[in-house]
């Protein structure tokens, strides 16, 4: 009988064994080194297991490796935008499809506030946030202040611009800031030319 | 035709009945058989090996691996281990550097792992001026050059990443869908 109890917690140690090789991600170890992949798992592991998005979470490692940072730096790197995922989805909704999740961490990690993430969510029902939420991010990149930015953004998808139109934006501001242009300036100015299209019916379909 | 219960029981008692042979002519015949069965190619032979029943052995302890194995795939396939991702559309992009002095140049990105030996750039004939041609899907990318197997540059043209986690800035480029 001992025997046979013996055998089944075998075979159960073996399934969870195997069940986790079975999952593990071959790039990480390639380019990471066994002990760094090893840890990296981990944190990819617990965010499949609550739901989130776990490719930006290679994708960091990876970039990582291929920049030669200190194994340290890259496992607090991706433990720190998995908390961001996690802190978007809390504050989206479990339904919220990874790339919005993806774009809303970055928009995170560009100072906006949870609170601002469920605005724009509310400004946009049903439809995609990733867009929105990348080019505020990359709006504070050019030195719009966040708050400004959100603003924006929040007008700019309460008044149904499409995202391609979200994104001629960011280039236009781009270059209005390499020409000279104080980065607020560019931005409000820029975006106030897409409201007015928009409200003559000149926009570039959602 | 007939209806005679009669005759028809009779007629199938002598179907029926085990024909008479010559058991000389029963061995020859076991005799040809077994001489064509030797006579089988190796295919053959191996296609017989392969449905003949038979009893197998096996170690209690090869059996919980095996059965470990299979319970893993099972696991894995419903657990949604790292899949490939549906077929999207994508659209070919073109990356330009205009770099002097370089001997060779990469490009990396969300959409190459960060690989710099994935995506290689040629040179158009102009000097100092490479390209490459890579087809992304609809969205937001990161990405950088590689310049001579270890510097990184960003695209001057496009607008820098926020997230420079690695103290190394990369560009965004938005793909429209």
């Amino acid at each position: 009988m001992t025997s046979v109890r013996a055998a089944q917690i075998a075979l159960l140690l073996l399934v969870i064994a195997a069940g986790t090789l079975a999952a593990q991600d071959a790039r990480l170890p390639d380019r990471l080194g066994a002990q760094v992949a090893a840890r990296i798992q981990v944190i990819v592991d617990s965010a499949r297991a609550a739901g989130l998005p776990t490719e930006p979470l290679v994708q960091k490692a990876l970039e990582g490796a291929s920049k030669n940072v200190a194994p340290d730096r890259i496992v607090e790197t991706v433990r720190s935008l998995r908390a961001r995922l996690a802190a978007a989805r809390d504050a989206l909704g479990r339904d919220t499809p990874g790339a919005d999740l993806t774009a809303a961490a970055t928009a995170l990690y560009a100072g906006t506030t949870t609170e601002t993430l469920r605005r724009m969510q509310a400004a946009r029902p049903g439809r995609p946030l990733a867009l929105p939420f990348a080019v505020l991010a990359d709006l504070v990149q050019q030195g719009v202040a966040v708050d400004t930015a959100a603003a924006l953004m929040h007008d700019l998808t309460s008044a149904g611009v499409s995202d391609a139109d979200l994104a001629q934006l960011l280039l236009l501001v781009q270059q209005d800031v390499r020409a000279g242009a104080p980065p607020v300036a560019a931005a409000t100015t820029r975006a106030q030319g897409v409201l007015a299209r928009v409200g003559r019916g000149e926009w570039s379909p959602p | 035709m007939t209806d005679d219960p009669t005759l028809i029981a009779r007629v199938a008692r002598d179907l029926s009945a085990p024909v008479p042979t010559d058991p000389r002519a029963k061995q020859a015949v076991l005799r040809a058989v077994a001489s064509r069965r030797l006579e089988h190619g190796p295919l053959a032979r191996a296609w017989e090996w392969l449905v003949e029943p038979r009893f197998l052995s096996v170690s209690p302890v090869a059996a919980v691996v095996v059965l470990a194995l299979v319970a893993a795939a099972a696991v894995a396939s419903l657990w949604g281990g790292p899949k490939a991702l549906p077929p999207t559309r994508q659209l070919p992009v073109q990356f330009v550097l205009i770099e002097s002095d370089a001997r060779s140049v990469a490009l990396v990105g969300d959409f190459n792992n960060w690989d710099p030996r994935a995506t290689a750039l040629a040179q158009t004939g102009e000097d100092g001026v490479w390209s490459v041609v890579v087809p992304l899907p609809p969205g937001r990318h990161r990405y950088a050059f590689v310049v001579n197997g270890g510097r990184w540059v960003p695209d001057a043209r496009a607008p820098r990443t926020l997230e420079d986690d690695f103290g190394l800035p990369n560009s965004v480029i938005y793909v429209g869908g």
